[in-house]
């Protein structure tokens, strides 16, 4: 059987056992209020672990990535990067798909094609945790952009008065 | 903190463990980007508040007085007997749970602690150590709490990890409000000296200066002067307010926030044109150049001491009636607060508007007047015009401010004025607005800088709502009437959703004013360009 | 933990009862001595809390306010939501008080995707309400152990309770309802993560006493079938000030009146006391008139507030070069 379909396959399973096994990177407490509440009003963080791990799935079995994806993709890691963890523990959820996958399949029959597809998923999850990389950087400097633009916006009218940046509107 | 990556057996097989009981350990971790800066004793000395001293909040030594424990308890003891609330708020709660997902912070942080009931609780375990029979005797099985220093940090960092927003009291069967306890919390706190600088400075502006920012008179004239050459640069007509003038009919006070940064500005030039346009015989004035109270987040004898400036203004300057500005918390003073302190307010007379003759009848004690009153009285008497197509780029959503929310609950009258002067009005999801609004997540003196990824989870849930009307009906201006909203639901926006700016109701109105003699608008009150006017 | 320590604390009242009667013959003390003990601790225990919450003023008028608010005559105001006078600060607590109008807001249904989510939260309401309402129902029954002849509303409340007419004799469905409800309770508590994390003993305590109560109650009515003769002549007893011992009750009556009598003494030292407390809370029976009318504080006294001459004092030369008006030139 193909890679993919045996994933689709199991996509269920799979896909709870990374949710629960992200949210084990929560406090106790933490993780099960995650877990527990579904409404996405009353829960958005949960919402967006479920969007970005689905999306995830979707990107590395071959299936149609879409913009609401990588949309969700972007939302997950602006979570981490306002957490109080480590930038490893950040990104380290992707790696989690890796270790499941590979549990999952541990019953099969693994032909060379087999063996060689999933060498190839594997990687590709390792780009999508580069990716995840990045994005996690992207948001922790934007945090420290949001700092000084706040400033900046505080202090606007200091700021005009002295002719630094932003201009009078005369000029613009 | 070592990284905690989970093994592969253990991912295999997930095992959930309850935690130990909030009670039975009690210590407050207090988390890099969760906390604001311990207030300089500089600004303590200012206001005559006790226990000025160095400290940060991560030091292990906070540097209490010796009599530390003595001096809460004791606060505590007179705090009970001044306010049923806090009395009956300590007693009453049943644990129902009814308010756990209410609390913008609990969503955005899952920290359990961030519950409104377990907020509440941590102060309630020392009540119960002290001030209850089963307390006393059955200790911990009874809830009941040793004040002990990690005690007091735990207190102390959910006591700055609450907007005082009231979304919990909305859902509680009895009515108990965690911004009661918060707000005696942080009374006791500053008995000890355990204000942040974020609070305190402005506090101590406002006392010397009549404003947070400690803008000095000469500064405020300048910089409404510049606004005015902004409005003639948009507009072609030259505005002239006046100050401290005596015998207006009308003393207009609003957040300093509005006269200093952006985008409150624009929200403020907003204000200078309608005046203008009406021919308003209205004044500023220097002192009272603040309606926003950061006293409010001190104590109550802070709060009292910052807002008597405005009657004693309004009495000083003879004018008949006080018309405030936008602004979340100071509404929530005016509204519930104001005339208590500092009334009666018999030297002024009850509100009536020149324009239309309405009279506020619900105004009439304290003689303060919303300027969303206001202006909707105008637009639905037809004394404006008004052109919303100069809108018609904006795709808005209103969000309601909290305290203006569920501390007074004006909720037609800015929805009156957007609807007036935009094409385009959407609102949030209704478990997200008016009694439900959720917070900014900066409320409360929250608005500092050092805390920025606190700020960005406690507005998780407002900004996931607008994300979502963002989605539907390309939702691009999140409209609000207060200051603290202008200043903080922006980066909020450009965190979670970016794409959608921030903008006083008045902005909006400011835009749409179609001004007698005026020239041909071609940019907004941020100088840029109309819609169909780009080429201009 | 902490549920596991309320459980045991009323197995031991129940088998302190059980002991104490039929092994220790100490009907007296069960039948008679502890009943007015508990009535007393709680009569003069709530009015004791009662007077203390009402000794703390109401200094400021801090309504939360739910609706809109009173404003221009064109605006519709929320009457009972945000009450501007008594009748809608009285119509808003009576909506309080019997039909839990604050749990009843915990709505929660969301479109997301095209697809409806239900909130579950309507079930804690659902549970609340009928679980107070078994409650009172109930203890009204229990009336009818007091008064001779029977009142015309025992009557009427009982055929009620008994409109299923199942079985004989027939049941009532307030004790099923409140047995139920108390379960719903204390589930809620087990299953739920945040409500589990933030209860305490003292919050499974009482369940587990109602729910001890209104087993041997269902147990008396249906199972042992206990005299209600001797019953009614022990209780008649009591309340004629004129207490006296029947033989022929059984052990578990006792049992059921010893929970009783706990139930009671412990109220007044519990968060049971939220029966009365609720009339009192500020945010709910105040009017949000602060505006209109002056809300006095009993204790308000004078601040130091920094004067208008002592800020003209330090910025007089700058206001004057900025051409702003002052006071002393």
């Amino acid at each position: 059987m193909a890679l993919n379909n045996l994933l689709k396959e199991k996509e269920a399973v799979i896909l709870k056992r990374w949710f629960d096994a992200i949210l084990e990177t929560y406090a106790p407490e933490t993780a099960n209020q995650l877990r527990q509440v579904h409404d996405p009003f009353a829960n958005p963080a949960s919402q967006s672990i479920r969007q970005c791990i689905e999306g995830i799935f979707r990107k590395i079995t071959g299936q149609i990535f879409t913009e609401k994806d990588s949309l969700s993709l972007e939302n997950m890691l602006k979570l981490r990067a306002i957490q109080d963890i480590t930038p490893s523990q950040a990104v380290s959820f992707v790696f989690f798909l890796k270790m499941i996958i590979r549990d999952e399949l541990k019953n099969e029959a693994y032909s060379a094609a087999l063996y060689n597809k999933l060498l190839s998923l594997e990687s590709e999850i390792d780009e999508t945790a580069l990716l995840c990389f990045d994005l996690y950087v992207k948001h922790r400097q934007k945090i420290y952009e949001l700092k000084s633009e706040e400033i900046k916006r505080a202090a606007f009218m200091l700021l005009r008065k002295s002719n630094q940046q932003p201009c009078s509107m005369e000029e613009r | 903190m070592p990284p905690k990556l989970p093994k592969p057996e253990e991912l295999a097989n997930v095992n959930y463990k309850p935690p130990k009981k909030w009670w039975q350990k009690g210590t407050a971790e207090i988390k890099e980007g969760f906390w604001c800066f311990g207030s300089r004793p500089k600004y303590l000395q200012a206001v005559d508040m006790p226990n000025p001293r160095e400290w940060k909040p991560t030091d292990e030594d906070w540097k209490l007085p010796d009599n530390w424990r003595e001096i809460f308890l004791e606060g505590m003891a007179e705090r009970l007997q001044k306010y049923r609330s806090f009395h009956l708020f300590m007693d009453i709660c049943v644990r129902c749970g009814a308010c756990a997902d209410k609390c913008h912070f609990y969503l955005g942080t899952g920290d359990p602690k961030n519950m409104p009931v377990l907020r509440a609780e941590l102060l309630r375990s020392v009540y119960r150590k002290y001030f209850t029979p089963s307390g006393k005797l059955l200790g911990k099985i009874a809830g009941a709490r040793e004040l002990t220093p990690d005690v007091l940090k735990e207190i102390w960092t959910y006591a700055f990890q609450c907007t005082e927003c009231r979304r919990c009291s909305v859902f509680c069967p009895y009515g108990i409000d965690t911004a009661e306890i918060t707000i005696i919390a942080r009374e006791l706190l500053n008995l000890l000296g355990l204000n942040t600088d974020w609070i305190m400075g402005p506090v101590a502006n406002s006392y010397r200066t009549g404003n947070h920012l400690g803008l000095e008179p000469h500064t405020i004239k300048s910089n409404i002067d510049f606004m005015l050459d902004d409005i003639e640069t948009v507009t072609g007509i030259k505005v002239e307010p006046s100050f401290n003038r005596k015998g207006a009919e009308i003393l207009f006070v609003t957040p300093s926030g509005d006269l200093f940064g952006e985008p409150g500005i624009y929200t403020c030039m907003g204000y200078l044109m309608l005046f203008h346009e009406l021919g308003l015989d209205y004044t500023w004035s220097t002192m009272a150049a603040e309606g926003g109270n950061f006293g409010f987040f001190t104590s109550n004898d802070m709060a009292k001491k910052l807002a008597y400036k405005i009657y004693s203004e309004a009495k000083r300057l003879k004018v008949k009636w006080i018309l405030g500005g936008e602004c979340g918390h100071m509404w929530r003073v005016w509204n519930q607060y104001f005339d208590t302190w500092h009334g009666p307010a018999d030297f002024l007379e009850a509100p009536v508007s020149p324009i239309t003759g309405t009279r506020f009848e619900n105004a009439k004690g304290s003689k303060l007047v919303h300027i969303a009153e206001f202006t909707s009285d105008l637009i639905r008497h037809k004394k404006l015009s008004l052109d919303p197509t100069r809108n018609d780029h904006l795709q808005v959503t209103f969000h309601d401010s909290c305290n203006t929310a569920r501390g007074m609950g004006i909720f037609e009258e800015p929805r009156y004025i957007i609807n007036n002067t935009c094409n385009h009005f959407y609102e949030m999801p209704e478990n997200t607005i008016r009694e439900k609004t959720f917070c900014c997540g900066s409320g409360s003196g929250l608005n500092a800088g050092e805390n920025m990824e606190q700020r960005m989870r406690g507005g998780f849930p407002r900004a996931n709502a607008v994300q979502y009307v963002k989605e539907r009906h390309g939702v691009n201006m999140l409209a609000n009437i207060c200051a603290i909203d202008r200043a903080t639901l922006k980066p909020l926006m450009d965190y979670w959703v970016p794409g959608v700016n921030v903008a006083g109701v008045h902005e909006l109105l400011g835009n749409a004013l179609i001004m007698k003699g005026e020239k041909e608008r071609v940019i907004d009150l941020r100088g840029e360009p109309l819609p169909g006017k780009e080429g201009a | 933990m902490g549920a596991l320590i309320s459980f045991i604390a009323v197995i031991i009242l129940t088998l302190l009862a059980y002991g104490g009667v039929k092994s220790a013959n100490m009907q007296a003390i069960f039948g008679i001595v502890l009943p007015y003990a508990a009535i007393m601790t709680f009569l003069i225990g709530v009015s004791y809390r009662v007077i203390k919450w009402a000794k703390s003023p109401v200094p400021y008028r801090i309504t939360t306010t739910c609706g809109q608010q009173k404003t221009l005559p064109w605006i519709k105001q929320n009457k009972i939501e945000n009450p501007s006078d008594a009748m809608g600060v009285t119509v808003r607590m009576i909506l309080e008080v019997l039909l839990f109008r604050s749990l009843f807001r915990n709505t929660r249904s969301e479109l997301q995707d095209g697809k409806l989510l239900h909130g579950s939260s309507k079930w804690l309401w659902l549970g609340g309400i009928a679980f107070h309402a078994a409650f009172f129902t109930v203890l009204f029954r229990h009336l009818r152990l007091f008064t001779e002849p029977m009142l015309l509303p025992l009557h009427l409340v009982e055929t009620l309770d008994g409109f299923m007419q199942i079985g004989a004799p027939r049941l009532l469905m307030s004790g099923v309802v409140l047995l139920g409800a108390a379960m719903f309770l204390l589930l809620r508590r087990f299953l739920i993560p945040q409500v589990r994390y933030i209860s305490l003993p003292a919050d499974y305590f009482p369940l587990f006493l109602i729910i001890g109560i209104a087993v041997t109650g269902i147990m008396m009515r249906y199972v042992t079938k206990t005299d209600i003769v001797s019953v009614k002549e022990l209780t008649m007893g009591l309340i004629s000030l004129k207490p006296k011992i029947h033989q022929g009750v059984g052990a578990i009556f006792y049992i059921h009146l010893f929970l009783v009598s706990v139930l009671f003494a412990y109220f007044p030292f519990s968060k049971l006391v939220h029966m009365t407390g609720v009339f009192l809370s500020p945010t709910r029976n105040l009017a949000n008139n602060g505006r209109e009318v002056r809300h006095i504080n009993p204790w308000n006294y004078k601040v130091k507030a920094r004067t208008y001459e002592e800020y003209e004092d330090e910025f007089r030369e700058k206001m004057k070069s900025a051409n702003i008006p002052v006071e002393k030139e």
